[in-house]
C-alpha cells in the first residue's frame, strides 16, 4: 500500500527531528517576527518533509507541508507579515504534521483540512503596512533558494549531520555489555598476571597498554549512550507560551545547560517530572501580570531551567520569580491534613517543611491553592526522580519564588556502591541511599541502641533511628532476639539509609569497599525478592546483590516513627491508669530534654538574662523581694553546655526546698503524663533518676535531690529533702 | 530420532534435548541470594552473563544431599526476547546420545504428578531408563 515502504523508518526519524526543529524556530520566531534567516530554516525544513513525504506517497503530509511551505514562502518574499495568531496557526499545523509523520501509514485518515483553511487564509491575507521595514531586510538577507531545491532533487532526506550515522540501540547496549565483559577479563588478567609482569620481559608496558585502551573503550562506549538534555528542553519553549497565552500571564523562559549530556534512559525518564515541574512554575509559581506590578516586580515572570554537571552528578535547577511558598501557611496545611504534628514541625528546618509537598498525600488540586497550588503530584514527581537514583530538594521564598534542585546520576546503568557485609554474603549498597556510617562501641553514651515498644532503635544525636539488621531481613540470622544487639560487645556497624525524608539504620557486618558498579536488572526468576534492585558484576568476577532501601525497609516490617506514633500515644493512654507521672520537660541550654515531675514544681518565672546577678561565683536573681539562689543544671548533670543567646529565660522554683533556690532553664517544652517507670540502665549520674521517652526524645527525668545536694551542699549536705522539707509547700 | 543430553540427579539418570544446551561449565562458583525461592541455587557469572542457578532436583522433590562446592552445571541456551541466561546443577554430566524413535515411551500413567509434570518422556536404554525432563515446564 506504501511506497518504497522499507525505508519508512528513515522517513519518521528524519521528518521527526525535522518537526522538532520546526516548532523551536516558530517559537524564536514568535520573539523576532523579522528573523529571515529562521523563516529560511523553517521553509527548508517544511520542503524537506513534503519532498520525502512525496516520495512515499504520503499525500496528507505533502498537502499540510504544502500550506506551510507555502505561508513561508509567502513571509519570505514579504508578502505576509506573521504576527502571533499566525504562529499559532502555524504550530497548530505543526503539531498535526508531527502526528502524521509518527504513524504516516494511517496518515490519510486525518483531517487537515481545518489547518489548510487557516493557513490559507492566513496567505491570502495582505500585509501592505510592514512593507518598507521588510524590504530593507530582503535586500540584508538574499534568500538562499538553492539550498532548499538540493535538498529535494534526489529525494534523499537531509542528513543532519555528515559525520554520524543511525546505529540501533539493541546494538548499543550490546557493545556496552560487552565492553563490561571486557573490562572484566582485563581485571582478572591484570591480577592473574601480577606476579609476573617482572618476570616476562616486555609483558608490563603490555599490560598497562590493554589497561589504558580498555579503560578508555569503556568511557567512549558509555558516551555513545549519552544525549544532550537539549533533547527534553526543546519542548518547554512552546508549554510556557501555551501556558502563558492560557492563563493570561507574561512568562520569560530562559534555558542554560542544554548541551549537558545524560544516559539517553535518564533523558528519556526525566521529560515527564521536568515538564511537571515547568507547569507548575508556570501555573502557580509566577504571578499574574497585575500582582507581580502591585508586588513591585516587573509583569514578565522569569522561568528559568539550568543544569550543570558536578562531580559525577548533573544537577538541573527549575527556578521561577514568582510568589514562592509560604512556610507559615504550608506548616497550618500540614497540621490540618494531619501529617505531622506541631511538635514534629518544631523540629522541622525549612528545608524539610518545604519537603513535605513532596510527601504523598500532601496535596490534592483543590486544597492547595492557597499555597499557590505547589506539591500537584509533586510526590510523583520525587518518585521518579528518586527511581532512578536522583534527589530532588527545594527552596523557596515567599514572595521571591521557588527553585527545585534535581541531582542526576549521569548514567544509570553504572553507579557508585558501597560493598557491605553480611552471614558471609557481600551486597552492594547504592551510595544514593546512603546518609552515613555510624560505628556503635559497647558503652557509648552518645550512641546506644535500645528497645522501644519491641523494636530496636539507635539513640543518636537526641533522634531516635529505627534500625534493622540486615542478615534477619534477608533470613540470614535465625536470632529472634535482639538480645545480641542491645547487649552487644564487639563494634556494632550501622549504615543509614535514606528514602526520601525517612531514615532508618541498617546494621552490617563489616564495610567493605566503595565501588563504581555496572547494574543489571534482576533476573526474572528473583523479581518478587524486594530486598534487592539489581545485581551487578564485582571487580573480583563475583556476582553481588544490589540492595533496596525500600524494599528492606518493607521486608523488615520497620515501623518509621510516623506510623508507630499512633500505638505509642496509645500505649502512653493506657499506662495512665497504671503507674504515671505528670512531668514538666524542659531543656537548659543544651538540646537534651529534661523532666521533672510536677508535683514537685512550684511555679515557673520567665527572667530576662541581665537580670541575673552574680555574687561571688554564684547567680542570683530578685523575685518578689528575695534573692533567690540560681542553679544551672547542665553543671551538675552529664548534658551538653552552650552560651544562652535567648532574650527569655525561665526558672522553675521547686516545691519543698528550704532555702530559696531556683532551676535556670532555656525553654519550656510542654507538661505530659509518662510513665513512672524510668529506664535506669544507661544514664547513670548523680541528680538523673533515669530516662524515658517522649515523642521520640530522650527524657531524662531529674532527681531533684539529688542535684540540689550536689548543686548546694552547704544547705542540702544530708539528709533526704523530701522529708526535711515535708509540709512546707507553696511558701511562694 | 532426538538427541539428548544425560545426567544424573541425585544418582539418578536424566536427559534433556541437546538443542536446548548452551555449554556445561564445571567447578562454578556463584553467589548465593539470601531470601531466594529453595529451588533457586544462585547466581552464575559465565563471562559477563548473569546465569540464574537452579537446583532441578529440588524441583523434582529429590534433593537429598548438599550441592556440593563447585558444582558442575548446565547452562542452557536462552531466548533472545529474554536476553537471560538460566542453567542447573548435576552431579555429573553423562554422554550424547541420539536416540531412534522405537526408544522412546510415552510416560508411564501411574508417575506422581508432582514428579511426572515435569517429565517430557522415558527413554529405555540397553539396561537402563532416561526421564527426559520438560524444561518449559520446569522453568516456567
Amino acid at each position: 500500500m506504501l511506497k518504497n515502504e522499507e525505508f519508512i523508518q528513515d522517513f519518521i526519524d528524519e521528518a521527526g527531528s525535522h518537526i522538532e526543529q520546526i516548532e523551536s524556530h516558530l517559537i524564536k520566531l514568535a520573539s523576532n517576527l523579522n528573523d529571515q534567516e529562521l523563516v529560511n530554516q523553517l521553509f527548508r525544513s517544511v520542503h524537506s518533509i513534503k519532498g520525502t513525504a512525496g516520495f512515499f506517497g504520503l499525500d496528507n503530509i505533502v498537502k499540510l507541508s504544502h500550506s506551510m511551505e507555502s505561508l513561508f514562502g509567502a513571509v519570505r518574499s514579504e508578502k505576509v507579515q506573521l504576527d502571533d495568531l499566525s504562529i499559532d496557526a502555524l504550530l497548530e499545523a505543526n503539531d498535526c504534521l508531527g502526528t502524521m509523520v509518527k504513524d504516516p501509514v494511517n496518515s490519510h485518515k486525518i483531517d487537515i483540512s481545518h489547518y489548510i483553511h487557516t493557513l490559507d487564509a492566513i496567505l491570502s491575507e495582505e500585509s501592505p503596512g510592514d512593507k518598507t521595514e521588510a524590504a530593507g531586510t530582503v535586500h540584508d538577507n538574499p534568500v538562499p533558494s538553492h539550498d532548499s531545491n538540493q535538498d529535494i532533487k534526489g529525494n534523499v532526506p537531509a542528513v543532519s549531520g555528515e559525520d554520524s550515522i543511525r546505529v540501533s540501540i539493541g546494538l548499543l547496549n550490546d557493545l556496552m555489555n560487552l565492553t563490561s565483559e571486557l573490562v572484566l577479563g582485563r581485571n582478572q588478567l591484570l591480577r592473574g598476571l601480577e606476579g609476573h609482569r617482572k618476570h616476562v620481559e616486555g609483558l608490563d608496558p603490555i599490560l598497562q597498554n590493554i589497561d589504558s585502551i580498555t579503560t578508555q573503550l569503556q568511557e567512549r562506549v558509555m558516551q555513545t549512550r549519552m544525549q544532550p538534555l537539549g533533547n527534553v528542553f526543546n519542548k518547554f519553549p512552546r508549554i510556557i507560551r501555551d501556558l502563558s497565552r492560557q492563563l493570561g500571564k507574561e512568562i520569560r523562559l530562559e534555558m542554560e545547560g542544554t548541551q549537558v549530556e545524560l544516559d539517553k534512559s535518564i533523558i528519556e525518564a526525566l521529560a515527564d517530572p521536568l515538564t511537571h515541574l515547568i507547569r507548575n512554575a508556570a501555573d502557580h509559581g509566577i504571578e499574574k501580570p497585575q500582582d507581580r506590578e502591585d508586588a513591585g516586580k516587573s509583569r514578565e515572570g522569569l522561568v528559568k531551567i539550568s543544569a550543570f554537571q558536578e562531580g559525577g552528578y548533573v544537577s538541573i535547577l527549575v527556578a521561577d520569580d514568582g510568589a514562592g511558598i509560604d512556610v507559615e501557611l504550608l506548616k497550618a496545611r500540614i497540621l490540618q491534613k494531619g501529617l505531622k504534628t506541631q511538635e514534629e514541625l518544631s523540629l522541622m528546618d525549612e528545608k524539610e517543611i518545604l519537603g513535605q509537598i513532596m510527601q504523598p498525600g500532601f496535596s490534592t488540586a483543590s486544597s492547595v491553592t492557597d499555597l499557590s497550588g505547589r506539591g500537584v503530584g509533586m510526590d510523583v514527581v520525587r518518585t521518579n526522580i528518586e527511581k532512578m537514583g536522583g534527589s530532588i530538594e527545594i527552596d523557596s521564598q515567599a514572595g521571591g519564588g521557588t527553585t527545585f534542585k534535581l541531582n542526576l546520576p549521569m548514567t544509570l546503568a553504572i553507579i557508585s556502591s558501597l560493598i557491605v557485609e553480611s552471614g558471609g554474603h557481600n551486597f552492594a549498597l547504592p551510595q544514593v541511599n546512603l546518609q552515613e556510617m555510624i560505628r556503635v562501641k559497647a558503652g557509648d553514651r552518645d550512641r546506644s541502641i535500645e528497645l522501644l515498644n519491641g523494636y530496636p532503635v539507635l539513640r543518636f544525636r537526641h533522634r531516635l533511628l529505627p534500625i534493622l539488621s540486615l542478615s534477619r531481613v534477608l533470613g540470614l540470622s535465625q536470632d529472634s532476639s535482639w538480645e545480641s544487639l542491645v547487649n552487644h560487645r564487639e563494634v556494632i556497624r550501622i549504615l543509614v539509609l535514606k528514602i526520601g525524608d525517612r531514615r532508618f539504620g541498617l546494621v552490617v557486618d563489616a564495610i567493605r569497599d566503595d565501588e563504581e558498579i555496572l547494574v543489571k536488572p534482576l533476573p526474572r526468576h528473583l523479581k518478587d525478592l524486594k530486598c534487592y534492585s539489581g545485581v551487578t558484576i564485582l571487580g573480583d568476577g563475583k556476582i553481588a546483590m544490589i540492595l533496596d532501601a525500600e524494599g528492606l525497609a518493607a521486608q523488615g516490617e520497620l515501623k518509621f516513627p510516623e506510623t508507630d506514633k499512633d500505638s505509642e500515644s496509645r500505649q502512653d493512654t493506657k499506662k495512665t491508669a497504671v503507674g504515671e507521672k505528670t512531668m514538666l520537660l524542659f531543656s537548659c541550654s543544651g538540646t537534651e530534654t529534661l523532666g521533672l515531675e510536677l508535683s514537685q514544681v512550684s511555679r515557673v518565672e520567665e527572667i530576662r538574662p541581665d537580670d541575673i546577678e552574680l555574687v561571688g561565683d554564684k547567680e542570683y536573681i530578685e523575685f518578689r523581694g528575695r534573692t533567690l539562689r540560681l542553679i544551672r543544671p547542665e553543671e551538675y548533670l552529664p548534658i551538653s553546655r552552650r552560651e544562652y543567646d535567648r532574650k527569655k529565660l525561665y526558672v522553675i522554683i521547686p516545691k519543698l526546698t528550704g532555702q530559696p533556690m531556683g532551676l535556670l532553664i532555656g525553654r519550656i517544652h510542654d507538661t505530659v503524663v509518662l510513665p513512672s517507670e524510668f529506664n535506669e540502665q544507661d544514664i547513670k549520674a548523680h541528680g538523673i533518676k533515669g530516662t524515658t521517652f517522649w515523642n521520640r526524645r530522650i527524657v531524662l527525668a531529674l532527681d531533684l535531690d539529688e542535684l540540689l545536694q550536689k548543686a548546694a551542699p552547704e544547705e542540702y549536705g544530708g539528709g533526704s529533702l523530701m522529708e526535711a522539707n515535708a509540709g512546707k509547700e507553696g511558701r511562694y | 530420532m532426538i538427541r539428548i543430553l544425560t545426567f544424573y540427579l541425585e544418582g539418578e539418570l536424566f536427559g534433556i534435548d541437546i538443542g536446548l544446551v548452551k555449554e556445561i561449565n564445571r567447578k562454578i562458583k556463584y553467589t548465593e541470594v539470601p531470601g531466594a525461592p529453595e529451588h533457586i541455587v544462585g547466581l552464575y557469572n559465565m563471562r559477563g552473563q548473569v546465569v540464574t542457578i537452579f537446583d532441578v532436583a529440588c524441583i523434582l522433590h529429590k534433593r537429598k544431599s548438599d550441592i556440593p562446592e563447585g558444582p558442575t552445571c548446565i547452562v542452557l541456551k536462552n531466548n533472545d526476547a529474554e536476553n537471560e541466561y538460566l542453567g542447573f546443577v548435576v552431579d555429573r554430566p553423562g554422554d550424547v546420545l541420539d536416540i531412534p524413535d522405537q526408544w522412546r515411551q510415552p510416560l508411564p500413567e501411574n508417575l506422581e504428578h508432582e514428579y511426572g509434570q515435569y517429565i517430557k518422556e522415558v527413554v529405555r536404554l540397553e539396561d537402563e531408563l532416561v526421564a527426559v525432563l520438560d524444561i518449559h515446564r520446569i522453568f516456567g
